[in-house]
């Protein structure tokens, strides 16, 4: 592992991922509208919601996948918007992605999915090294005997874990992650929730999650964003919204989350 | 009366839209020809994929490349036999074959069959990575998704279309030879040399090259309406018809420039 793709330890005095007055439309569609909240690093922030709210799209924001039409958007201390090409290229790096499709190459097998990045961005790590680097990340997901399988003939939830471990190969200080368990059963996604416990605790990897599990969601968090018709409804850890008494937003995360 | 004035207005308007789209398509596929051209010299560059392009375009192309130019050229060598002996000029059928085959009909036959097979193909899969956010996930890799995907494809059609027009020709003179050969009986060596006796190297060269212009522009457009699409399945089936349609329209135009071309830089050609 190199300084770059080492975790930082946890420092909450710097936000590692904030949205600062956030607006994103697509057309007359209005998906975010004036956004702002801040976690630190190693902290995770779940984003609670009913579907086509924006979740996505703020995780897309993050990692500059789309541009914000009003606002900043800082990852790890970087302006995503004020970034060029090189820029972009350099702090994504530090970032891995779970798509909630997984999005895994089609064309290429779940060992070269994984390696292609390694390939790319790692030219001086020898063949022995990328290997180890692939089979430790394929381990991590349990898929160790699957690698030569194409996306095609795996499971949805093979596919997801497939995808969680390519984001997870540049051993990122950032993971965004879009639904890890929509579409696995009880067991499997109790499989990845443990998984994303597990680099939060040892790793100490800041993470984003769009999650509709809620229950997982309380394993997890250390701070929840729930949004609602493209508002910001609460923001803050579980224990401070428990906190508020507010009938509404506790039915409100309880119906989102089923 | 107020309807019939504005009427002229109207078409103005659609007629300046029409244009403007026209212009600005023009103007989007010109741009994202020139950036492949130029990240073409821009490192990292993508040897192994590239490769794989390479294979995909030239090795799958290979027996519809080989099939089309026999066909052709058994068909060509049938009807110019029928028009050729009222004038008793029969040995002239290969000369003709050669001089119709390496100048225009493997050059633009292979331009077509790459866009139509190639092109529908590069168009489609682009798409369907867009739709399923493929593309997007090579970019969150650090991965330049235009590089990786697009000028790989474009520097496979590039290459490989020359050498494909080649098989094509070589083709297209087996077919003539075969069809001869049943009818008339001529022997291979009599048929090579009648074929190749007023071919110049000038003859090969200039039209076989210009099918690398004919597969820039196939991997262009086909990567620009694959990589540019964002409307899921529909935007999938687009993106495969368009790259065929307006790749293959581009083809047979730029051939009637190339040609032009060709006669100005060898004179001696045009008569």
């Amino acid at each position: 592992m190199t300084d770059e793709q080492r975790p930082a330890s946890p420092d909450n005095n710097t936000p590692a991922l904030a949205f600062d007055g956030v607006s994103k439309s697509f057309g007359d569609r209005k998906i975010l509208d004036n956004i702002s909240f801040s976690i630190g690093t190693g902290e995770v922030l779940c984003i609670l919601g009913r579907s086509g709210t924006g979740k996505s799209v703020t995780l897309k924001l993050m990692i500059g996948l789309l541009k914000a039409d009003a606002g900043k958007v800082l990852a790890m201390g970087d302006d995503v918007a004020t970034l060029d090409g090189v820029g972009l290229s350099k702090m994504r790096r530090k970032m891995g992605f779970l798509f909630q499709s997984a999005a895994l190459f089609d064309s290429l097998s779940v060992w070269d999915n994984l390696a292609l990045p390694l390939h790319r961005l790692n030219q001086t790590r020898s063949p022995g090294e990328i290997k180890d680097a692939v089979e430790e990340a394929l381990e991590q997901v349990g898929l160790e005997k699957d690698g030569g399988k194409m996306p095609g003939a795996l499971s949805g939830g093979m596919q997801k874990r497939a995808g969680l471990a390519r984001a997870l190969v540049l051993h990122p200080q950032v993971l965004l992650i879009d639904e890890p368990s929509s579409g696995l059963d009880r067991i499997t996604a109790s499989e990845i929730d443990d998984l994303l416990l597990k680099l939060k605790t040892e790793q100490h990897t800041t993470m984003a999650v769009v999650t509709h599990d809620i229950h997982g969601a309380r394993r997890l968090a250390d701070k929840f964003v729930v949004l609602d018709q493209s508002r910001l409804l609460a923001f803050g850890t579980p224990g401070e919204l428990d906190a508020r008494g507010d009938q509404h937003l506790n039915q409100f995360i309880s119906e989102t989350g089923q | 009366m107020a309807g019939s004035d504005t009427a002229p207005i109207q078409r103005q308007a659609c007629v300046r839209s029409v244009l403007t789209n026209f212009f600005g398509f023009l103007g989007q596929v010109t741009l994202f020809g020139i950036a492949a051209i130029r990240d073409v010299f821009r490192p990292p560059f993508e040897f192994e994929y590239l490769m794989n392009q390479m294979y995909e375009v030239g090795v799958g192309s290979l027996s519809l490349m080989l099939t089309s130019g026999f066909a052709l050229g058994v068909v060509m060598t049938l009807h110019t036999r029928s028009t050729l002996v009222q004038f008793g000029a029969e040995a002239q059928i290969p000369a003709f074959q050669a001089m119709a085959f390496f100048n225009e009909i493997g050059p633009l036959v292979a331009g077509l069959l790459l866009s139509g097979r190639v092109g529908a193909g590069i168009g489609a899969e682009l798409a369907n990575m867009r739709a399923t956010e493929q593309i997007d996930a090579i970019e969150t890799l650090s991965v330049d998704s235009f590089k990786f995907l697009v000028v790989t494809r474009v520097i496979a059609c590039t290459v490989m279309l020359p050498l494909l027009t080649i098989f094509m020709d070589a083709a297209g003179m087996f077919g003539g030879f075969a069809s001869e050969h049943i009818t008339s009986n001529l022997s291979w060596q009599l048929y090579i040399t009648r074929a190749f006796s007023n071919l110049a190297v000038a003859n090969f060269i200039p039209p076989t090259l210009k099918t690398a212009v004919f597969g820039y522009l196939i991997g262009t457009i086909s990567c620009f309406f694959g990589y540019n699409t964002n409307r899921g399945s529909d935007g999938v089936r687009s993106a495969s018809t368009n790259s065929v349609v307006v790749s293959s329209l581009v083809v047979i135009l730029a051939d009637v420039l190339l040609v032009k071309l060709i006669f100005f830089v060898f004179p001696d050609r045009a008569i």
